[in-house]
């Protein structure tokens, strides 16, 4: 069986839970933090560990995952997007170590803005560089939730 | 057009045996005498043949004179009347048991299904077209049978995903292609598939240029050297289709080039026969370094390595809680030189950080993700 493990940074739980409602996930914790899998037959299964806004997690549990994550997905919301960039300390220690690794921003916006927006940029998102995409969502907007999750594992495609 | 011998023993069958095959594509020998099967075996290439309406004794005669014939390869069904016990049959070399009455819809079923079970297993030859398994035939008898025709033929061999191609002008053989690999060295790949589905076609190749330029029994020398060398290499290898992983605990400061290629097509789980498909070097050379890897540990079996990889986990955990009870007491002392390393930082013994190669995907399995979206989206 092939296990990917990414990691998923989260401004609240109900982000999370809003964005992975559609998925049939398995929730257990390792050392403290939750992680959700989600199989996709007998033999790929997907594993996200999900880091919240405001905890502290131990420098070992980093140290120990780096190796393991594949790829990370920062979730947010348009009204809180600015904050990552202003109280760096939690996303910036994930993403120092994580930082050769594919990144996918996904950011919940209105349901109305994403039917507004062009076709292409709501199915894939921006380029924000060779490793990395913005994506936007809501669990009511069609089934962008699901592209979101398609483009970050997406993002882990080698051949 | 499939062609079936039917060993009948009770001539009063014969109406319903008409009755089942009226109207559909078989050609139907019936033999009633058991010393006439070899002389209509030696004129027909039967598909497959029946014994109507067995019994245990009948029917193992008849497969024994098909095996002291060498016809043993005939795939045999016994069709037994309604009160005959079908356990004794059990132990025989059949490929189906059916019981009479039969439907002729459920007859024509089982013949297709059992048919099309063992064609993999047969090779059909009509004319100059062949198509079988290179279980049975392999590259350099494909070569010799196609020579013996003397004619322009296209050879075609497949396994999973991946082709290859060799080209007869006249018999003689001028060209092989297997992906980026032409020539000899497409051929000294070919001939190492333990498996695979060949078939033949007449073509025109009239103006094609000679690329190997050397006799049939030229190449077939080498290839039946490079076999030999090939298969003295493998010896102690997994079997072909044995899945192998690159071991992510163990790491080396330097490896050749060649041990690199391996290193970084076995970061995903893939079988012996793809990992020498999927490198362009001479099978010689992969499966000598694949052996020196597997030596090192660099190299393993996947369900042995990913064992390695959970226990290692589980162990570093534990390691780490008695690590740290240890600082505790500074048992410097204690430590196994080698293995542990002294964080001055600190003021203790570490263990080495564990290296994992992230897993990545690969199409098909972010196919297998895409489906499954898709389905939850539905």
């Amino acid at each position: 069986m092939k296990i990917v493990e990414t990691a998923v940074w989260t401004h609240n739980q109900n982000l999370f839970e809003e964005l992975s409602q559609r998925l049939p996930l398995d929730k257990t914790s390792v050392m403290n933090i939750d992680v959700h899998r989600f199989e996709i037959d007998d033999e790929l299964v997907v594993l996200m560990y999900e880091f919240r806004n405001g905890v502290k997690y131990p420098p070992e549990l980093l140290d120990h995952l780096e190796h393991h994550l594949a790829g990370l997905l920062i979730v947010t919301e348009s009204k809180n997007a600015l904050e990552i960039a202003e109280t760096p300390e939690d996303v910036d220690k994930l993403a120092e170590k994580l930082v050769d690794k594919p990144t996918v921003m996904a950011v919940k916006l209105a349901p109305g803005k994403i039917s507004a927006m062009n076709g292409a940029i709501s199915e894939d998102g921006f380029y924000l560089s060779p490793r990395g995409r913005i994506a936007f969502w809501h669990p009511e907007a069609g089934d962008s939730t699901l592209k979101v999750w398609e483009m970050i594992w997406k993002s882990l495609q080698v051949s | 057009m499939r062609d079936l011998l039917i060993y009948l023993l009770d001539t009063e069958y014969a109406e319903h045996i008409r009755y089942l095959f009226s109207g559909e594509s078989y050609k139907i020998t019936i033999i009633e005498n058991l010393e006439d099967v070899v002389e209509a075996c030696q004129q027909e290439l039967f598909d497959l043949a029946m014994v109507w309406p067995a019994s245990v004794e009948k029917t193992v005669n008849f497969l024994t004179l098909m095996e002291t014939s060498l016809f043993n390869y005939v795939p045999v069904i016994a069709v037994t009347p309604e009160d005959e016990a079908l356990a004794p049959y059990y132990k025989l070399q059949l490929v189906e048991l059916m019981k009479l009455p039969v439907e002729k819809v459920e007859f024509l079923n089982i013949l297709d299904s059992v048919l099309l079970d063992v064609e993999t297993e047969s090779t059909v030859v009509e004319g100059m077209n062949w198509q079988g398994s290179l279980e049975e035939y392999n590259l350099i008898d494909l070569i010799q049978m196609v020579e013996t025709g003397g004619r322009d033929a296209e050879l075609t061999i497949t396994e999973n995903d991946i082709s290859a191609s060799v080209f007869f002008h006249q018999g003689q053989l001028i060209s092989a292609r297997l992906d980026s690999l032409q020539g000899l060295d497409a051929l000294k790949k070919l001939i190492f598939w333990p498996r695979g589905h060949f078939q033949t076609k007449l073509t025109e190749l009239g103006s094609s240029k000679d690329e190997i330029g050397t006799s049939n029994a030229d190449i077939l020398m080498v290839l039946m050297e490079s076999l030999v060398k090939q298969e003295q290499l493998y010896q102690g290898l997994p079997e072909p289709f044995d899945e192998i992983l690159r071991n992510p605990l163990e790491t080396v400061e330097e490896m050749t080039p060649l041990q690199h290629r391996i290193s970084e097509c076995c970061q995903r789980p893939l079988t012996v026969w793809e990992l020498l498909m999927t490198l362009t070097d001479s099978n010689e050379d992969i499966m000598l370094e694949l052996k020196i890897m597997m030596q090192m540990e660099l190299i393993g079996y996947r369900s042995e390595v990913e064992k390695l990889v959970r226990d290692h986990e589980e162990q570093s955990g534990i390691e780490k809680f008695f690590s740290s009870i240890s600082s505790m007491f500074k048992k410097k002392d204690a430590a196994e030189e080698g293995y542990y390393f002294y964080d001055e930082m600190n003021g203790e013994y570490l263990t080495p950080k564990l290296e994992v190669n992230p897993l990545k995907l690969h199409r098909r399995e972010l196919e297998k993700i895409t489906k499954k979206l898709e389905e939850l989206a539905e």
